[in-house]
């Protein structure tokens, strides 16, 4: 009898999305993936974390949006708060081109279209990225901290540190652009 | 952060504008003409090593191109214009007239910790009676709260009013019109009661000035002086003879013919100068050594960790030596800006005006001009087929597949090879010219060379076509490399032999004879390594240097060096060779100068006579009136770090 054929790392969706077979994925009814999204090794997806009142599956909790990159080891996990003595998750919205870097840990209540989060970045509860925003490495957004579009953050705690360029995400393969290449090479 | 390789950083010309554009030695005629008497400064290759450099480099998102000069436009060479101002935080916009009175600062909820820095959050502060609600402003970073310094507020709204009206502890502050009752009732009182003012009553006082009464008592004297020297100021106030009196104009006209009668009208005696604020009332603070003594206490009561560090300091827009002196700094606005162009002063980018809006009205950024070039690996595989898709896929500046090539750990001395290719976002073909200098500029020099330094690259038309090529490019990817087909291949081989080209032969014979390519992959000298629809790939072999062994050329400006006061760590004692390594002198820079040209659609302005001076009109093989433009400026391509020979 052959061998079975060695199962590649990524499944791949009929929408394009490249999921790792290493990747946790937890409460997959509550997560909508845009579409040619791709999740790599080890990266966490906390859809389990869902508002309690409204266990419908319509709910999205975490949303990553169409041609995102979520590098290994990150941790997506809703925002929490304690509301009227109740511990509750909001939905979470990730937008368009954006990637996640290594080891980030995302809570974040938004994230805007073309939006790159370093390695190692951690985005505190309820942060609301807006578009066009790098977010260096290592870089620790307070939660609840709003970040306009076109800046750059970082340190610990993060500040706007500067701005983008205006071309930024124009360049095809560079920084806060189209992913579709980097998705593409992912196997 | 560490560098990320590769990258690539183009100079402004702007930088070298106020000496002489760089002109490439082996360029055309006309500028060969123009540089006769100058040549030894034009032959002069970029140096990125320059400190100067590092002003006119910039990656290419952050540049902008100017479509009346024709040229590139970096941050520096263009004007800012504010088009609105916003706060970050809650994302609304400020009114410039309320900017203007109510200084650059949010004026609503938005606060910053006064410790980190970080956005200070609204909280209601729970209490057994929920009737008896308050509200604090508190960091979710480093748990300061307003509690620390004693303020807790009445309603979760219009935080900014609150707080002007309470001082750290709680207590309110005066309202300006109490602040002004105040300083009159002394002012009267001044003169009953000078003596009785002795140091207890001086304390008090001074508990409760503050910054905002300081300058309500600077405001008050000097409105008053104004006031009553206006009647024989020449220039202020609102008498006949101020600006903005109607007689202001007759007088100006007159000055010269009446001069005279004009002094003589006017008794200069009635002339009175402003007299200088004198004593509490009037702004003036003293220095007082009680005042200092009583610091010193406050300092050995709380410690160290009670006072506040320069940085939270210069936050803060009084004095505020202790931590319990600090208060919440209202949120800085940004703005949003449109650019221009510091020459011709048209506007080059221009952002909607509303602040949720990322669209641009006019956005004329680089991008749409100069070829974007990107830098990958040859990897020397025997297996060319695997190779081939990665290559005639777009390049991006990702890390290569095969990680054969390490570009933080790059061998010296080995010939290594890089696919360079050059994207053409312009809707006309275009011809590029490279040149690079033959050893990289620096201690360590490595040599470089350009395999193919004169290409063309294809118009960026349809995108149907590419999906077309890419098709196709699918069957011929097995045989890419020297067979391509090139346009460019033949005008590099064949034109005139530039020292380039020729080093280029002679870097190929070495590399086939010291690499293990295969006939396949082996990269040839004056042809292209691929192409697209728009975008042309050419190999570029770097020898990276020896970073034990100084390189000969650059040994006699070694002495020059040392000489240099910036130089500071190169030791005129050190043996050359032992030498330490700078700060990232191990990384491997080459500046590239690139030159294109290209024929465009004739617009109005060009009809009307050339605007620029490479604007050239032409009629090409079909007829059409044509407009020879030529772009170049110098680029540097960061390969990475070259490792020591173990």
């Amino acid at each position: 009898m052959p061998p079975k054929a060695p199962k590649s790392e990524y499944i791949e969706t009929d929408t394009g999305n490249k999921v790792s077979r290493r990747s946790i994925i937890l409460g997959t009814p509550h997560i909508i993936l845009g579409g040619r999204t791709a999740i790599q090794t080890e990266a966490c997806l906390r859809g389990d974390l869902h508002r309690l009142s409204s266990p419908s599956t319509s709910t999205s909790t975490s949303a990553p949006g169409g041609t995102s990159v979520i590098a290994p080891s990150a941790l997506i996990r809703p925002p929490s708060r304690l509301h009227r003595g109740t511990y509750t998750y909001v939905a979470q919205k990730i937008g368009d081109h954006v990637l996640v870097g290594e080891r980030a840990v995302v809570e974040a209540a938004s994230i805007g279209n073309h939006v790159v989060i370093g390695a190692g970045a951690v985005l505190g509860k309820f942060c609301i990225i807006k578009d066009g925003v790098k977010v260096l490495d290592g870089a620790v957004l307070p939660a609840g901290m709003v970040v306009p579009s076109g800046s750059v953050v970082g340190g610990r705690p993060a500040r706007i540190v500067g701005e983008v360029g205006e071309g930024w995400g124009m360049l095809p393969g560079s920084e806060g652009a189209d992913l579709r290449e980097r998705i593409r090479a992912i196997a | 952060m560490a560098l990320s390789f590769p990258y690539l950083y183009i100079s402004c010309p702007c930088a070298s504008e106020t000496t002489l554009p760089p002109v490439w030695p082996y360029s055309n005629r006309l500028s060969r003409e123009n540089a006769e008497d100058d040549d030894e400064e034009d032959e002069k290759t970029f140096d990125p090593r320059n400190p100067r450099a590092n002003y006119s480099l910039y990656p290419l998102e952050h540049l902008l191109f100017c479509e009346d000069c024709r040229q590139i436009r970096c941050p520096r060479c263009a004007l800012e214009e504010v088009l609105c101002w916003y706060c970050p935080s809650c994302l609304f916009e400020s009114p410039s007239s309320a900017v203007k009175t109510e200084g650059n600062r949010c004026t609503r909820n938005c606060f910053q910790c006064p410790i980190c820095t970080s956005p200070l959050s609204v909280n209601a502060l729970e209490k057994p009676d929920p009737r008896d609600l308050s509200w604090i402003l508190s960091c979710p970073y480093c748990a300061w709260s307003s509690l620390d310094i004693g303020i807790r507020f009445d309603r979760p709204s219009a935080i900014a009013g609150q707080l002007l009206r309470m001082r750290n502890g709680g207590q309110p502050t005066l309202t300006r019109k109490e602040r002004d009752g105040e300083r009159d009732r002394r002012k009267r009182g001044d003169t009953n009661d000078a003596e009785e003012e002795d140091d207890h009553s001086w304390k008090q006082h001074k508990e409760i000035e503050d910054v905002d009464d300081h300058f309500s008592n600077i405001r008050a004297f000097y409105t008053d002086q104004l006031a009553e020297t206006s009647a024989s100021s020449p220039f202020g106030g609102n008498n006949e003879f101020g600006y903005g009196s109607p007689g202001a104009l007759s007088r100006i006209m007159g000055l010269y013919s009446r001069a005279g009668r004009l002094s003589s009208h006017r008794p200069k005696d009635k002339i009175r100068p402003m007299r200088e604020a004198f004593g509490e009332d009037e702004g003036v603070k003293l220095f007082d050594a009680k005042g200092e003594d009583e610091i010193i206490e406050r300092m050995k009561s709380v410690g160290w960790e009670g006072t506040a560090k320069l940085e939270q300091q210069s936050w803060q827009n009084r004095d505020a030596r202790f931590l319990s002196d600090l208060r919440p700094v209202p949120t800085l606005l940004r703005t949003k800006r449109a650019r221009r162009c510091r020459t011709c002063r048209h506007i080059l980018t221009k952002p909607e005006s509303k602040v949720a809006s990322t669209r641009y009205r006019i956005r004329l950024v680089a991008l749409n001009y100069v070829p974007t070039m990107t830098l990958k690996p040859l990897v020397p595989s025997p297996a060319p087929p695997s190779a081939a898709p990665a290559v005639t896929a777009a390049p991006t500046p990702l890390p290569p597949t095969a990680p054969s090539i390490n570009l933080q750990a790059l061998p010296s001395l080995i010939p290594t090879q890089f696919l360079l290719t050059l994207h053409n976002p312009l809707f006309d073909p275009v011809r590029v010219t490279l040149a690079t200098p033959a050893r990289t500029p620096g201690r360590f020099g490595s040599k470089v060379t350009i395999l193919c330094p004169q290409f063309d690259i294809g118009a960026n038309t349809d995108m149907w076509d590419e999906a077309l090529t890419d098709v196709a490019a699918g069957s011929s990817g097995s045989e890419p490399g020297p067979g391509a087909k090139s346009r460019g291949s033949a005008a590099g081989n064949q034109s005139q032999p530039t020292p380039g080209a020729a080093a280029a032969l002679d870097a190929a014979k070495r590399a086939r004879a010291a690499a293990d390519f295969d006939g396949p992959v082996q990269a040839e000298a004056g042809k292209i390594w691929d192409s697209g629809r728009n975008w042309t790939t050419i190999v570029l072999e770097v020898v990276p240097a020896n970073l034990d062994e100084e390189s000969p050329s650059s040994k006699p400006n070694k002495s020059a060096a040392t000489n240099n006061p910036g130089k500071h760590d190169s030791n005129p004692d050190e043996p050359p060779g032992e030498t330490g390594l700078e700060e990232d002198e191990d990384v491997l820079e080459i500046p590239v100068f690139v030159r294109i040209n290209y024929e465009a659609d004739i617009s109005s302005e060009d009809e009307d006579g050339p605007a620029a001076d490479d604007a050239v009109i032409v009629r090409n093989k079909r007829g059409e009136k044509k407009v020879k433009r030529e772009l170049a400026y110098w680029c540097v391509l960061g390969v990475g770090r070259i490792s020591k020979i173990a």
